[in-house]
């Protein structure tokens, strides 16, 4: 196969190397120097070569002798070429035959092998089916022994020796039994047995499906690689028909081409990796090899020097002899003999230096393969740094990629924390506005509920000294209008006392008067009320009513005289009409009495009130 | 009525000097509320049951109409005390 001289290898030196393919031209002189210095005779040495170099018909001869050499450097070219793609071709036909081959002959072995283990399983199977009702059968029959015998060893033990007639019925009875369930058992195994084999033929038919789809995959690439193989070998024909009208260094480049190309398709399009790696390891023996005997037959065939040794040798050998026959006597036959010598040194001298110049040539062309391929490696190594190059660059571009989409992403939870967060406090403000609307309103429920219960409080008040009121005003009125007479009288004898009466009853007639009205404005609907809620009262400013009234009654040290006379003379009336109306003690005491539970009754009236107000 | 007025009132009553600064006192700082009213008028009340005692004058108990006004007065307590216990509930 063409690629194999490609892949994997190092290509030739061109030049320098020992063996190399490139003869330097133009240094002659060392082929002249070798002559000369082996000759042995320098003076005629030199002699004979000027001679010589002047000679037309020397000249004539050597241009034949180099188209000769060229034309069979050529020829030889062309073979070598020509041997080199027949040898590649029958390589690549083989390995492609090799790869094709080895790939269905697989596949068929793996369809062979397991189907001869499927089937194998399935006896196998179907064997330890058959073993286990064996096994169950027997077991089953030692169980009925046993039981049999249990049976007889109790009846032994009950002094019950079994009849002929129970004993039989016993046995008929137990075979009967052991018949069907041996019946029973087998109808069990075998459908055991029917299953066993249904799941053993699905998992043969699943293993032969999964066969034959392996085969047809085998089969797919088997094809596709022979299409490919006849492809190539189609364009191989073609271009080596094409390469005939081609120099045999031309047919040697493109085919060298060719193969690059074709190694490089096949590597592109290659079926797989370990057929690559496979070829390529063929391949670079392949090349070592062709290198190796090219390099070989080139150092023995193209080396001048190696030619120069062999020209040289006869030449003097030939010298020798002519040295030897130089005696006067064996002049001419030495002449002739030393004549011969010298055109076998010269012949050497021209074929050296004609053989050098065909080889340089060929030696040019393969250099110019040399430089191909180096020229084709060179790019192949750039095109594969380019490559690691942009795939360093996707690389890094691909992290920062990643490094900017993370840094997206922290943002992103950044502002859907802070988002959060604000929510939150959004949150927990508007729980807070509703709690205090909450409260507000709570406030006012139960200011409401507060308002409420006073209301009814001072209805409840207002109801009862309204009742309270209206009893004692009319009680007192028409005891005053009852003894109003008696007043005026009283009036007589202790001015003071009438006048406290009189005063005291016109106070009851304002305080009825604003205790109706109190009573009038709660009876008024809810709505119109004015409640004065003790919370809500405010600190009153003192009037100057108030504020003189205050001071006259905190000052007892200074007293007003008048009253305190007047209050010393209503004392005095006092006890003076108390001895006038001549109350008996007995009376006085049961008003005290009377009194006494009228305050009581009045004091616990009050608690209850208060009772009620704070509820 | 203001509460000057009522303290005019108190002032001008037959009511002893601790009475009085006692009924000032409340009137200053409590106002002239309902229960302060309601609990002058009933000071009024004893006070002009005492004088009368004083003159001699016995309120008849026995007498028709006193028996009639009390009745009637019973009647309201009892019909407002049940209105309130309804309203309170």
């Amino acid at each position: 196969m063409g690629g194999g001289l490609i892949i994997g290898g190092k290509p030739p030196e061109p030049s320098e190397k020992k063996g190399s393919l490139i003869v330097r031209p133009g240094q002659p002189e060392s082929f002249s120097k070798g002559v000369v210095d082996v000759s042995g005779n320098a003076a005629i040495g030199r002699s004979l070569n000027r001679s010589i170099q002047d000679d037309e018909k020397g000249a004539e001869r050597s241009r034949r002798v180099r188209e000769v050499s060229e034309t069979t450097a050529d020829e030889r070219a062309e073979a070598r070429a020509r041997a080199v793609h027949d040898v590649s071709m029958d390589a690549s036909n083989k390995r492609a035959a090799a790869v094709s081959a080895p790939t269905e002959e697989r596949a068929r072995a793996v369809r062979e092998v397991s189907e001869g283990a499927a089937k194998s399983r399935a006896r196998d199977i179907e064997a330890r089916a058959q073993k286990a009702e064996d096994s169950i059968l027997g077991s089953e029959r030692v169980a009925t022994g046993i039981e049999n015998a249990k049976l007889l060893r109790q009846d032994v033990l009950d002094d019950k020796a079994p009849s002929s007639k129970d004993s039989r019925a016993t046995r008929d009875r137990e075979k009967l039994l052991e018949e069907r369930t041996q019946r029973r058992d087998v109808r069990d195994q075998r459908q055991t047995r029917v299953e066993d084999a249904k799941l053993a033929r699905a998992k043969v038919a699943e293993q032969a499906e999964a066969v034959r789809l392996k085969a047809e995959e085998d089969e797919t690439k088997r094809r596709l690689q022979e299409a490919w193989a006849a492809e190539q070998a189609v364009v191989a024909k073609d271009r080596k028909e094409r390469r005939l009208d081609q120099s045999p260094v031309e047919a040697g480049r493109e085919r060298m081409n060719q193969m690059m190309g074709s190694a490089r398709e096949w590597l592109s399009t290659g079926v797989t990796g370990k057929i690559g790696e496979l070829g390529k390891k063929a391949g670079g023996l392949l090349r070592d090899a062709f290198l190796g005997i090219v390099g070989f037959h080139l150092k023995q065939k193209a080396d001048p020097a190696y030619n120069k040794a062999s020209f040289e040798k006869a030449g003097k050998v030939s010298l020798k002899i002519g040295a030897a026959l130089t005696a006067p006597l064996w002049a001419p036959p030495a002449a002739a003999v030393y004549g011969l010598g010298w055109a076998s040194v010269r012949s050497a001298k021209n074929v050296a230096r004609w053989s050098r110049s065909g080889w340089n040539a060929g030696g040019e062309a393969f250099s110019s393969v040399g430089a191909r391929i180096h020229k084709a490696l060179d790019a192949r190594a750039l095109a594969r740094a380019e490559q690691k190059k942009r795939e360093l660059e996707a690389a890094q571009a691909e992290a920062l990629a990643m490094n900017l989409l993370k840094e997206e992403e922290e943002r992103l939870r950044l502002e859907e924390e802070t988002k959060k967060k604000a929510e939150a406090v959004e949150k927990a403000r508007l729980a807070a506005e509703a709690a205090l609307l909450k409260k507000e309103k709570w406030e006012a429920k139960k200011k409401a509920i507060w308002n409420s219960a006073r209301a009814t409080k001072d209805k409840y008040v207002t109801g009862v000294s309204s009742a309270v009121t209206k009893f004692w005003g009319k009680t007192l009125g028409r005891t005053a209008a009852n003894h109003s007479k008696e007043i005026q009288e009283i009036k007589k004898q202790n001015v003071e006392l009438a006048n406290a009466i009189l005063s005291m009853t016109e106070i009851q007639k304002q305080l009825v008067v604003a205790l109706t009205a109190l009573t009038e404005r709660s009876a008024a609907p809810k709505s119109e009320k004015v409640i004065v809620k003790d919370e809500d009262k405010k600190e009153e400013p003192l009037s100057p009513v108030l504020e003189q009234a205050l001071n006259d009654l905190k000052s007892p040290e200074t007293p007003n005289l008048d009253r305190a006379l007047e209050d010393t003379k209503a004392k005095e009336s006092s006890d003076l009409l108390e001895d006038v109306l001549g109350a008996t003690e007995d009376s006085r005491a049961a008003e005290d009495q009377r009194q006494k539970d009228l305050k009581a009754r009045r004091a616990a009236e009050a608690k209850g009130e208060g009772a009620s107000t704070e509820k | 009525m203001t509460r000057d007025e009522a303290v005019k009132l108190v002032m001008s009553s037959s009511f002893t000097q601790e009475e009085k600064a006692m009924w000032v006192e409340r009137l200053a700082l409590e106002g002239l509320t309902p229960d302060v009213l309601q609990d002058l008028y009933m000071a009024t009340v004893d006070a002009l049951q005492g004088l009368y005692k004083k003159a001699g004058i016995e309120i008849d108990e026995t007498d028709p109409k006193f028996e009639a006004d009390h009745a009637e007065m019973m009647e309201e307590m009892t019909r407002v005390e049940a209105e309130f216990k309804k309203e309170s509930e």
